[in-house]
């Protein structure tokens, strides 16, 4: 569903952008909106940051992004371009929320136990969160071909694996060829963001949310952080509040040359008691540039981003005021 | 199981990508000509692997993440390409499972050479090989370039107990050449790991490679839409190249439906070799690629629908193309060429092969092939009449496919950002078709 916009046209995105642009001074202000506005109004965008989704084709549409930046409507405040990125960032909070812990298990399920000693070379390993009432254990299974199961854990013996919970990630998944499981976050309420590889028989990488019915939500495809290197990184994640995470993930990766890539959008999800499934807060498109920092003080998040598609990299400083949504 | 003599498909994919880090400022993201500084690649290879254009942490291809950290970076070796010599490749050394073990890298091709030197280099010649055959004079100049500066680890060479080659491109290229040569001093115990190489060997010298280093210790992997694993078309073939080798581990590609440039990159071949859950071994890499059909029609009509909006001559002569495959690969049994050998051909290859030994009167005598073939001319614009109808109609088809392969492949080794364009060499097609990449 296409995300709804704080800006309904380009003109007024583009205005609204300037607007966002370093803080003027209260003498300057009509005059640097009038500027802005007749700018906007030749150019459809004096440069792309602000949200829009509008598809007004125009002669001047070669100036339009095609990435545009977007914040959720609920946030309730816009993505601010600021001078600087603050330094000397607090560390972030310790979760409220029991974390996952990666386990191995000596056999195949449901016979195997788990163990904390993990050396890659049992048959199988799980991510284990001490959820309640049920512990659930996310785990791949090696043998004789990569898949991904979703158990709980037996409420009296923690170290065995009790009811398995059926899978149901997507309508294709018993053409995969192997599937498992790269990246798993704990979330509060006792869910998993994970971000799963399956083989069809090409590698796709998709991120999915688990909990004890299995799949809660599907957020689609996703891509490695390229600009981060290898080996791929697929979740980032910042801790706002004891129980209130930030997760980020990629999609639409963009070829620039011979192993150069870069990702269209960095997506930006709240997980908090109030948002328990998730809630898209920002879409980051590269014409603002790719996640490379961030940080979180006073209901603020920091952002410092960098659009490497150019010669020389563009770097840029954002501001979003998530204290509506927290 | 584990088998320590062997390299890991991660350990071998991490070499053949930070090999690049030879090739001076690869690791700034700025390639050009020259060799990069010792100390700095070997930061890449088996340091920290943190460039100035990767971001902090173990963010790289740095063997240090793998069994091999404890691996000494020996020399880095030149090399000469298009007149130009840069740094090429590297050898590391190691011991693992009681035994001294050699890796020998090579580089693919990139930036740091002029299209104009370049493109002499695409009308290169065939040459024999250390009397194992013929192979492409490009890959067996750049090999000579190479020898004298490898000379200097002769020693460690020799003695090693397995050498490992590795390579991507027209590093895969190399390598193979390499692995040849050492595996004729030496007599066994080389190794050959490649990514997205193209054919080497004309005519037998696949086959004598392969007798050579043996077919067990040749591990080729592609993708099967990289455009640069299709050249150079018959009379070359690949090592491994039949669809029964075990070690033919052909993957479907990371773009999964279009013949292009991403599916030659090294960073994609990384992506289909890794799991983070787990390592991948070899036995696993086999089983995805025993998922990819081998079929010589499925490429050719990828290519042809690729030239353009398929017209409806277009979408009449990729139904019927089946039937003109089929005919050929009949004639080509027909002419004791076994049908696995067959199965190893892309379409282009079919077409060369048909042409080279007399499909034209085969055609004549056949009139289901020839219906075919006429509603090919009619595609193909094609106005030749007479005994000469055949064969313009299939050099007609097969120019429309090199015209898809050409430009993704000159794309795929040739840019880095905003770099120029530069060329593979690659002679190109075969001196029977005519058709030269240029």
């Amino acid at each position: 569903m296409p995300r709804p916009v704080l800006t309904p046209t380009p003109i007024a995105a583009s205005t609204f952008r300037c607007l966002t642009r370093p803080r003027p001074r209260a003498g300057e202000h009509w005059l640097r909106v009038a500027t802005c506005a007749l700018a906007a109004t030749l150019l459809l965008g004096c440069e792309p940051a602000q949200s829009t989704s509008s598809s007004t084709d125009t002669m001047f549409g070669l100036f339009k992004s095609k990435s545009p930046s977007s914040v959720d409507p609920s946030v309730g405040a816009p993505l601010v371009r600021e001078p600087a990125f603050p330094a000397g960032a607090a560390t972030p909070p310790a979760a409220a929320y029991p974390q996952v812990d990666r386990m191995s298990l000596d056999a195949l399920p449901p016979a195997g136990v788990l163990s904390s000693a993990v050396d890659g070379k049992s048959p199988a390993e799980a991510w284990v969160a001490p959820s309640k009432p049920d512990a659930l254990a996310l785990v791949n299974v090696f043998e004789p071909k990569r898949r991904c199961e979703l158990w709980l854990v037996d409420r009296k013996d923690g170290k065995r694996l009790a009811t398995p919970v059926p899978l149901q990630l997507d309508a294709n998944q018993q053409k995969w060829s192997a599937c498992s499981a790269q990246e798993v976050l704990s979330l509060p309420g006792g869910k998993l963001l994970v971000a799963m590889r399956y083989r069809v028989p090409n590698p796709v990488d998709a991120l999915f949310l688990l909990d004890a019915t299995g799949v809660a939500r599907k957020f689609g495809l996703i891509q490695p952080d390229w600009p981060a290197g290898l080996p791929s990184r697929f979740l980032d994640n910042l801790q706002l509040t004891p129980d209130a995470v930030l997760a980020v993930y990629r999609t639409d990766s963009v070829r620039l040359g011979a192993e150069r890539y870069v990702n269209r959008f960095d997506h930006l999800v709240l997980f908090s008691p109030r948002h328990p499934t998730g809630l898209e807060v920002a879409q980051i498109g590269i014409d603002d540039g790719n996640v490379r920092d961030w940080h979180f003080a006073r209901g603020k998040l920091w952002l410092h981003t960098s659009d490497d598609r150019g010669d020389a990299p563009r770097t840029f400083d954002w501001s979003l005021d998530l204290s509506h949504v927290l | 199981m584990i088998d320590l003599n062997t390299l890991s498909p991660r350990e071998a994919a991490y070499i053949a990508h930070n090999s690049y880090f030879t090739l001076k400022d690869w690791v700034k993201g700025e390639p050009s000509a020259g060799m990069e500084k010792t100390s700095t690649v070997k930061r890449m290879v088996v340091g920290n692997g943190i460039g100035s254009g990767v971001k902090g942490g173990d963010t790289n291809t740095s063997l240090r993440s793998t069994d091999l950290k404890g691996a000494s970076l020996n020399t880095v070796f030149r090399g000469e390409t298009a007149g130009l010599s840069t740094g090429f490749g590297y050898v590391l050394s190691f011991r693992r499972n009681g035994l001294n073990q050699v890796i020998i890298a090579s580089r693919g091709t990139r930036v740091e050479h002029s299209l104009a030197d370049g493109l002499a280099d695409l009308h290169a010649a065939i040459t024999s090989f250390g009397g194992y055959g013929q192979v492409h004079a490009g890959f067996a100049n750049a090999f000579a370039s190479i020898v004298p500066n490898l000379a200097r680890q002769e020693t460690r060479i020799r003695d090693a107990d397995i050498v490992h080659c590795v390579g991507h491109s027209l590093g895969g290229a190399i390598s193979t050449l390499v692995a040849a040569h050492y595996a004729g001093a030496r007599g066994a115990g080389v190794k050959l790991y490649t990514f997205g190489s193209p054919r080497v060997g004309a005519h037998v010298t696949p086959q004598a490679f392969e007798s050579l280093i043996g077919k067990d210790n040749i591990y080729r992997v592609s993708h099967d839409l990289d455009p640069v694993a299709m050249v150079g078309p018959y009379p070359y073939s690949h090592v491994n190249g039949l669809a029964s080798d075990a070690n033919n581990m052909m993957l479907r590609s990371p773009t999964a439906k279009l013949i292009g440039v991403a599916n030659h990159d090294m960073r994609r071949y990384v992506e289909s070799m890794s799991d983070a859950a787990r390592d991948l071994s070899w036995q696993d890499v086999r089983g995805f690629s025993a998922e990819v059909v081998h079929d010589n029609a499925v490429l050719a009509r990828w290519l042809l629908r690729s030239v353009d909006n398929p017209s409806v001559f277009t979408t009449r002569l990729v139904e019927g193309l089946s039937v003109i495959l089929k005919a050929f690969a009949h004639f080509l049994q027909m002419q004791s060429v076994t049908s696995a050998i067959i199965s190893g051909m892309t379409a282009i290859d079919l077409f060369a092969a048909a042409l080279s030994r007399g499909i034209d009167r085969y055609a004549a005598a056949n009139p289901q092939l020839l219906a075919g073939l006429q509603v090919a001319a009619v595609w193909a614009r094609v106005a030749v009449v007479g005994m000469k109808f055949t064969i313009a109609v299939i050099k007609a088809i097969m120019t429309r496919m090199m015209d898809v392969i050409k430009p993704l492949m000159m794309e795929a080794i040739a840019k880095v950002g905003a770099g120029n364009p530069l060329p593979l060499m690659i002679a190109g097609a075969t001196a029977i078709t005519g058709h030269v990449i240029a």
